[in-house]
C-alpha cells in the first residue's frame, strides 16, 4: 500500500513538473479572430463535403483538384483565421502554442524557419489516421491557422502529394525531393 | 525506500532520455530568428508521404524518422565556440566523430550515434568562410547506408564522402 502511495505520489510530481502553462487552441482562435484585419472562418464537414461534391464536376481533367477535393469527405471540422497586414500574434506567442501542441500529442511534420517566417504543420494521430492537422504561418504581418478535425489515412494524402508531383513534373526519383 | 528510490532513478533516466537531442535543438533554435538563417525540421511521417513505390531508395527513405537543416548565409555564422560547445554536448550525448575532412575550403565533420545494431544518428557540421550549416538525419541505418543519404540542398552532396566501408574513413 505503501510503496502504491509513492508511486502515484511520484507520478504526479513528475506530471506537474512539465510546463504548467497551458495554451488551449480554441481559445486562441477565439481570442485572435477578433482582431481586426483579421478573416477567420469555421466550416462543418457536410457543407465541405457539399461544395466538394459540386466542385468535383467542374474539374474532371485536374488531377490535382481531383485528389484534394477526394481528400475533403475526410474532413469533419475546419477552423480558418488570416489575419494581414498588422500581426497581433508575438513571436513568443507563436512558439508557447507550437510548444504546447508539441507537448499534447502533436507530431510536427514539417517545420520551416526562414528570414523571419515560420511555417509549421502538425498532426495529431490515432489508430494510424490523421485526426487533427494544423497549418500555421508566421510572419512580420501576417498570420495564418488553419486547423482540421479530420479522419485523414496517410496513404490519402500520399496520392494527393503524388497528384500534386506530377503536375508540376516533379521527377519522383529523390535527387529533386527535399528530403533525406 | 529501495521501491521509491528505483522509482526516481527512472524518473530521471526518462527525463535525461528526453535531452539527448536537446542539445542540438537549442542549438538551432537560438539562431533560426535572425535573419540569412534557415532552419527546417522534417518528421519521418512528413517523408513518408512524398515517397513513391518506384523510389529506387525507399527502404533507406522509410527508415529516416527525422531531418534537421540549419544553413547560415553570408555575414552570418555561427561562433566558433558554440559550434565547439556543440560538439562537446554531443559527445555527452554519446555522439562520436566519424570522420573530419577538408573539401575546397570547406571543412566537413561527421558525426554519429549508435545503439547495438544500428547508426541513428548522423550528423554533419559544414564550414567556410561565408556560410555554416548543420544537416542530422536520425533513423535506423546500416554503415552503408550513409553515402546514400542524397539530399538536394546545401550541403547535401557531402554525405558523399562518406566512404561505402568503415574501414575505408580516412584517418588524420
Amino acid at each position: 500500500m505503501k510503496n502504491l502511495f509513492i508511486l502515484f505520489i511520484s507520478m504526479l510530481a513528475f506530471s506537474m513538473s512539465m510546463e504548467a502553462q497551458t495554451f488551449k487552441v480554441n481559445s486562441f482562435y477565439q481570442e485572435y479572430r477578433q482582431y481586426e484585419n483579421t478573416f477567420s472562418l469555421t466550416l462543418p464537414g457536410w457543407l465541405m463535403r457539399l461544395g466538394a461534391g459540386i466542385a468535383k464536376k467542374h474539374v474532371a481533367e485536374d488531377d490535382v483538384a481531383r485528389e484534394a477535393l477526394s481528400l475533403v469527405k475526410n474532413i469533419r471540422r475546419m477552423k480558418l483565421m488570416v489575419v494581414e497586414d498588422a500581426n497581433p500574434i508575438s513571436n513568443e506567442t507563436y512558439l508557447n502554442m507550437i510548444q504546447h501542441l508539441d507537448k499534447h500529442a502533436f507530431e510536427r511534420l514539417i517545420s520551416v524557419h526562414s528570414d523571419g517566417t515560420h511555417v509549421d504543420i502538425l498532426v495529431k494521430e490515432k489508430k494510424e489516421k490523421i485526426r487533427n492537422l494544423i497549418v500555421l504561418v508566421q510572419e512580420d504581418d501576417e498570420f495564418v491557422f488553419l486547423s482540421l478535425k479530420t479522419k485523414l489515412k496517410y496513404e490519402d494524402l500520399n496520392k494527393f502529394i503524388q497528384a500534386v508531383m506530377d503536375s508540376k513534373d516533379i521527377p519522383v526519383k529523390q535527387k529533386n525531393l527535399p528530403r533525406a | 525506500m529501495k521501491n521509491y528510490f528505483v522509482l526516481l532513478l527512472m524518473c530521471a533516466f526518462i527525463v535525461v532520455g528526453n535531452a539527448q537531442n536537446e542539445h542540438l535543438e537549442k542549438f538551432c533554435d537560438q539562431y533560426d530568428a535572425l535573419e540569412d538563417v534557415f532552419h527546417l525540421k522534417l518528421s519521418g511521417g512528413m517523408l513518408n508521404l512524398a515517397i513513391n513505390e518506384e523510389d529506387t531508395e525507399k527502404d533507406l527513405l522509410e527508415r529516416i524518422s527525422a531531418v534537421r537543416m540549419l544553413f547560415m548565409g553570408e555575414a552570418k555564422t555561427a561562433h566558433l565556440s558554440e559550434v565547439k560547445q556543440l560538439e562537446k554536448q554531443l559527445k555527452k550525448s554519446d555522439y562520436e566523430d566519424l570522420m573530419h575532412i577538408k573539401d575546397e575550403g570547406t571543412k566537413l565533420a561527421f558525426m554519429i550515434r549508435e545503439n547495438e545494431t544500428h547508426i541513428t544518428d548522423v550528423l554533419l557540421l559544414f564550414k567556410d568562410e561565408a556560410s555554416f550549416g548543420i544537416i542530422s538525419v536520425e533513423g535506423l541505418f546500416k554503415f552503408s547506408d550513409l553515402n546514400d543519404i542524397d539530399i538536394n540542398v546545401e550541403g547535401g552532396n557531402y554525405f558523399k564522402k562518406i566512404p561505402k566501408k568503415r574501414k575505408d574513413i580516412p584517418r588524420a
